[in-house]
């Protein structure tokens, strides 16, 4: 349905060249949900700009609903566009128009009746009672929620969502991926969603490309991707996501001597290993003494654990070799951050 | 004051008010379009134009910058060209309608600029044309400080009009030089600076209810 080929963006500043995408190769299938993820400056949000030509592509083919954008005049785009829904990070409603008038906007553009449609977005997206509203009345929850609305208006077959719930608190952003998750499992509508949030693509994307640096460096399911990362450069974007503080009451005591009076602390980095589920239980039974789950970020999908977890345990030298070993044996990465000395 | 001197009065605040809606109206139907060419052809914007806004500018600088006594004089042939005479309201209306367009254009491009460049970038997006982001998005989302310039523009169109009347424009300006200040009529004098001064007001507190009434952003 969307379809990037080879896209390249080379902003000017002054005298300076930055390349914000470096041939970018990007598919999206009808009725699919994909996320393209990234820290900031990786150039995931000119890529979306670019799928409907906010921003022209340097070089590069885009073609959405088997029409070639790039290679439209500016009326012909126009038209194109009236089938792409677009949401922003920060809803851009008219101060001058009334909610329902808002999410009529693109029907006038198009000239199709308005009033029954507009009843019908604003139940959908569960702000009826708003219809009279001014946009500065509402939350940036319900704003977000006409500007889906808006953006549906016109039945598109794609639908972008740059950010969209990046502003939002976690409550909210669960609500607004629902809502958009029905527009797509009823009218198989295309999503293709940038975010900064693991959890946003974890929750509703089938498909998940990571940027870095102006390119796509990785892509495939969330689950295959978050957890087994083949880049280094999607490692350290997952990395810098699970990134565990080493908490300042351990860090005062942390020293590198092994010692019976203190405890290892251990950083494990589990990745959809077979046995991670049990993990805490096995080096228990193997050692014999507690394990201290000191702090985690963890997941669990498809039966497989990913993420990071500091675990504090016997400090003695064998007793912290054993435990090391036990966890290699099963391929779960880990590292002694140090010994924690115990309280006097 | 006598029965003719009230009378006097009476006309030519009549005259300000006709020269002053008049050439604002004339004003305004000019100096909006020019307002939204100057928005829209800026470097970046929906229909760039660097050259043309720059041209376009440089022809708004120049009107704005001749001061006004200067300009009633110097497009005289043109005042005659248009209303068959130089003297008298009518005439006048002329060098004020020229003087209020740019003025216009101005503010007009101002409060376009204060429009959120996110709504633009939505219009587009949602495939807007042009001239629908002009007419849907831009001057209804601009109204509040279109309104306000406009107050601006009306009660400085009423300070003009006091200008006019001292080449025979007509209106309280010309009376009140005539009367108040060549023949040291002080009673004359104040009763014009005092129909000036309601005037003024009275646009003032039209044009800040309108905005009120147009301004919804919260």
């Amino acid at each position: 349905m969307i379809q990037l080929e080879q896209i390249s963006k080379v902003f000017h500043d002054g005298a300076r060249a930055v390349e914000a995408l470096r041939g970018v190769d990007l598919q999206v299938a009808r009725g699919q949900i994909s996320g393209v993820i990234g820290g900031s400056g990786a150039g995931k949000s000119t890529l979306i700009r670019c799928v409907n030509l906010l921003e022209r592509p340097t070089a590069g083919r885009v073609t959405v609903a088997g029409r070639e954008l790039t290679a439209l005049n500016k009326r012909d785009l126009a038209d194109a566009r009236r089938q792409i829904g677009f949401v922003s990070q920060h809803p851009a409603l008219l101060a001058s128009r009334t909610i329902a008038d808002n999410v009529a906007l693109p029907l006038e553009l198009s000239g199709a009746p308005a009033r029954e449609r507009v009843g019908e977005l604003l139940s959908l997206v569960g702000i009826a009672d708003k219809r009279d509203a001014r946009p500065a009345q509402l939350s940036g929850g319900q704003r977000q929620r006409a500007t889906i609305a808006r953006a549906l208006a016109n039945r598109p077959s794609v639908l972008l969502c740059d950010e969209a719930t990046s502003a939002l608190d976690p409550g909210t952003t669960r609500s607004i991926l629902e809502l958009l998750r029905e527009p797509n499992r009823k009218l198989s509508l295309t999503i293709l969603l940038i975010t900064h949030e693991m959890d946003v693509v974890k929750s509703v994307c089938e498909e998940v490309a990571i940027m870095s640096d102006g390119r796509v460096v990785e892509s495939g399911s969330p689950l295959a991707v978050f957890s087994r990362p083949q880049t280094e450069q999607a490692r350290a974007f997952i990395r810098a996501t699970r990134h565990l503080e080493v908490p300042e009451d351990y860090r005062a005591r942390l020293s590198q001597t092994p010692s019976a009076h203190a405890r290892a602390l251990l950083r494990v980095e589990l990745s959809g290993e077979a046995e991670s589920g049990g993990i805490i239980s096995q080096l228990t039974r193997a050692l014999g003494s507690d394990i201290e789950l000191v702090s985690s970020r963890t997941d669990h999908a498809d039966g497989a654990h990913y993420g990071v977890m500091l675990l504090a345990l016997d400090g003695e030298a064998h007793a912290t070799g054993r435990a090391v070993a036990l966890l290699r044996e099963q391929g779960i990465a880990v590292e002694v951050l140090g010994y924690v000395a115990s309280h006097a | 004051m006598s029965q003719a001197m009230l009378e006097a009065l009476l006309r030519a605040t009549g005259e300000t008010v006709l020269m002053v809606l008049v050439s604002g109206a004339i004003g305004f139907a000019l100096g909006v379009p020019l307002g939204v060419l100057l928005f829209v052809t800026r470097p970046g914007q929906i229909e760039a134009q660097p050259a043309a806004h720059a041209a376009l500018s440089i022809i708004v600088n120049v009107v704005r910058s001749v001061p006004f006594i200067i300009l009633l004089v110097a497009i005289i042939p043109f005042t005659r060209l248009i209303v068959g005479t130089s003297i008298g309201t009518a005439a006048a209306i002329v060098p004020l309608a020229v003087g209020a367009t740019p003025f216009v254009a101005r503010i007009v491009e101002g409060s376009l600029m204060e429009v959120p460049a996110g709504l633009i970038e939505a219009a587009r997006a949602m495939g807007a044309h042009s001239l629908q982001i002009v007419w849907k998005v831009l001057l209804p989302e601009a109204l509040p400080g279109v309104l306000n310039g406009a107050t601006i523009t009306l009660v400085t169109l009423v300070g003009y009009s006091a200008v006019a009347g001292a080449v025979g424009g007509g209106g309280l300006g010309d009376l009140g030089i005539r009367y108040g200040y060549q023949r040291f009529d002080t009673a004359v004098m104040i009763a014009v600076v005092v129909l000036l001064l309601g005037l003024v007001q009275l646009l003032q507190w039209l044009g800040a209810r309108a905005v009120k009434a147009f301004d919804h952003r919260g």
